[in-house]
């Protein structure tokens, strides 16, 4: 610490009739470092990613403070610059994998648009390897597939392999796993945590799952009623937590009434 | 699907006749054969002929050409019109919006037979052949639009506000490549759907403009002034089953319609 923090933000963002969702959150996003934003269901989460990629108005709401990225501020960036800086810079991941994909184009050629997106130069080199890297096919018969041909799970790191193309700076990921099930989860889970050791890609890891968040962050940070109530490292938030809320989030985690043990027979 | 597949090919097949009617049609569809006035078939005469002593085999083939060649086109008339205004809707913002909703609706609601018959009705009635051929068919297109444009309206805002896009956002994606690769996509099913759709439609609209005269002139034959000249028959189809040549043009009208509404029939779920 004590270097200038990747991402440090000051928001407060709301959605007409909806009233004030985040109200002055503050948060600081060092480079390399995974940090989960937890808060239960509406508590304005995805509000928070979608607003540092400055798409909030594509939902209908409004922000204003100030999002520090590389010390530009990107409140005051033309959409121009937005553009250029969106899926190269910092990307994002969301949580309906299927319908994030373009159901007329094939696996390959959303992939070489979102390269194409940001670059001239022949992209093959470097999709092949991204492929590889989130462990997906690169064979042919695989890239010529349409998204109504894929499962969730593959469908997921399609997306993963658009968004770390162009080995952003930055990976916000908006509740990435919670449409898959327990086993691609923990695949997916781990994926982000090898991109993160291999890549040095810092990532905003939204959920409402605070134990997936433990087991992926190197930090936690709280959300409740449009604030940052409590953050600290995973060790800290589950065995000494400071807020009423988190101290709630933290008893409401379930745990085995039995020891595991007792599940293999004698 | 074999049953789709059978339709294909008969409709198929049925274009490729009409389309070569002046090989397969014995005679012209104007020649009149003074001797033969009103005839029952005969070899010469397959369907026999008319009271003006033409072919009716030959008039049913170039009519049922006209008129399957120029359907299509007003379809196709009034989907390009649709998709234009349907995604300016879409895409104008709101108050262009609200505008063009309002318009549909009162295309909507005005009633259609009575518009084409007074829009028809207004233009004189001894205009060329080729010209009442051209209004007719140009009418029904231009009048069209506004089924299909609420459709089109809905479809693009709907492919607006899907994630896809949004995705496609988030990646820095220009919005000219949006455009041409993520909206306009996966708005063609929806168009190709809609042409479909109304070409039945335009196919009997011209049949009954054609059966109250008000379709295509003389001597040029249609479904339309083809069903008209059964009015002129009743005596005759007292006894249609003593007649039955004198129905070709119905039969083949109804048959062609119904393949195909039943060739639009998709297994459910595919667009």
């Amino acid at each position: 610490m004590g270097l200038t923090p990747l991402l440090s933000l000051y928001l407060t963002a709301e959605y007409p009739g909806k009233g004030t969702v985040l109200n002055g959150v503050s948060l600081d996003v060092q480079a390399g470092e995974i940090l989960g934003l937890v808060g239960q269901s509406g508590s304005g989460k995805s509000t928070l990613a979608l607003s540092i990629l400055r798409l909030l108005h594509f939902k209908g709401g409004s922000d204003s403070g100030s999002i520090l990225f590389r010390e530009t501020d990107l409140m005051k960036a033309s959409e121009k610059d937005m553009r250029k800086l969106r899926g190269k810079d910092i990307s994002l991941v969301m949580q309906s994998p299927l319908a994030s994909l373009n159901p007329s184009m094939t696996v390959g050629n959303q992939l070489l648009e979102a390269w194409r997106a940001h670059s001239k130069l022949d992209g093959t080199q470097v999709i092949m390897e991204t492929l590889r890297q989130v462990s997906l096919s690169v064979d042919v018969a695989f890239l010529n597939r349409y998204p109504t041909q894929l499962s969730v799970g593959l469908a997921q790191r399609v997306l993963i392999a658009m968004a770390v193309l162009h080995k952003p700076a930055l990976l916000l990921a908006d509740e990435p796993t919670s449409a898959l099930d327990a086993l691609t989860q923990a695949e997916i889970l781990e994926l982000f945590a090898r991109l993160n050791r291999e890549n040095a890609t810092a990532m905003l890891y939204v959920s409402h799952d605070l134990l997936s968040v433990a087991s992926l962050c190197h930090r936690i940070a709280i959300l409740h009623e449009g604030r940052i109530v409590e953050q600290g490292e995973p060790k800290d938030i589950f065995e000494n937590p400071q807020h009423e809320y988190t101290r709630k989030l933290v008893n409401a985690v379930p745990t085995l009434r039995f020891k595991s043990r007792e599940l293999i027979p004698a | 699907m074999k049953l789709r597949r059978i339709i294909a090919c008969l409709l198929i097949g049925l274009a490729v006749l009409l389309l070569g009617a002046r090989w397969v049609a014995p005679h012209g569809y104007e020649q009149q054969f003074r001797d033969f006035i009103a005839a029952s078939p005969t070899k010469e005469f397959p369907l026999g002929t008319d009271a003006l002593g033409r072919d009716r085999l030959a008039r049913l083939l170039y009519g049922s050409r006209l008129s399957l060649l120029l359907a299509p086109a007003a379809a196709a008339v009034s989907v390009f019109l649709a998709a234009l205004i349907g995604g300016l809707a879409a895409f104008a913002g709101k108050r262009w919006e609200r505008a063009i909703l309002l318009a549909t609706d009162l295309t909507l609601s005005l009633p259609w037979l009575f518009l084409i018959l007074t829009i028809r009705g207004a233009m004189p009635l001894d205009v060329q052949p080729e010209i009442s051929v051209l209004i007719t068919f140009l009418v029904l297109g231009l009048l069209g639009w506004a089924g299909p444009a609420r459709v089109v309206r809905a479809g693009v805002k709907k492919i607006i506000a899907s994630d896809f896009v949004f995705q496609a956002n988030a990646m820095g994606t220009p919005p000219r490549r949006i455009f041409f690769h993520y909206i306009l996509p996966n708005v063609r099913p929806l168009l190709f759907a809609q042409f479909w759709i109304s070409l039945p439609v335009f196919i009997l609209s011209e049949a009954n403009l054609g059966a109250m005269g008000l379709s295509v002139s003389e001597p040029m034959p249609s479904w339309g002034n083809l069903l008209r000249e059964l009015e002129s028959q009743t005596s005759a189809l007292e006894h249609p089953l003593q007649n039955w040549w004198l129905l070709a043009p119905i039969v083949l009208l109804v048959g062609v319609v119904s393949l195909l509404q039943v060739w639009q029939q998709r297994p459910k779920g595919s667009l």
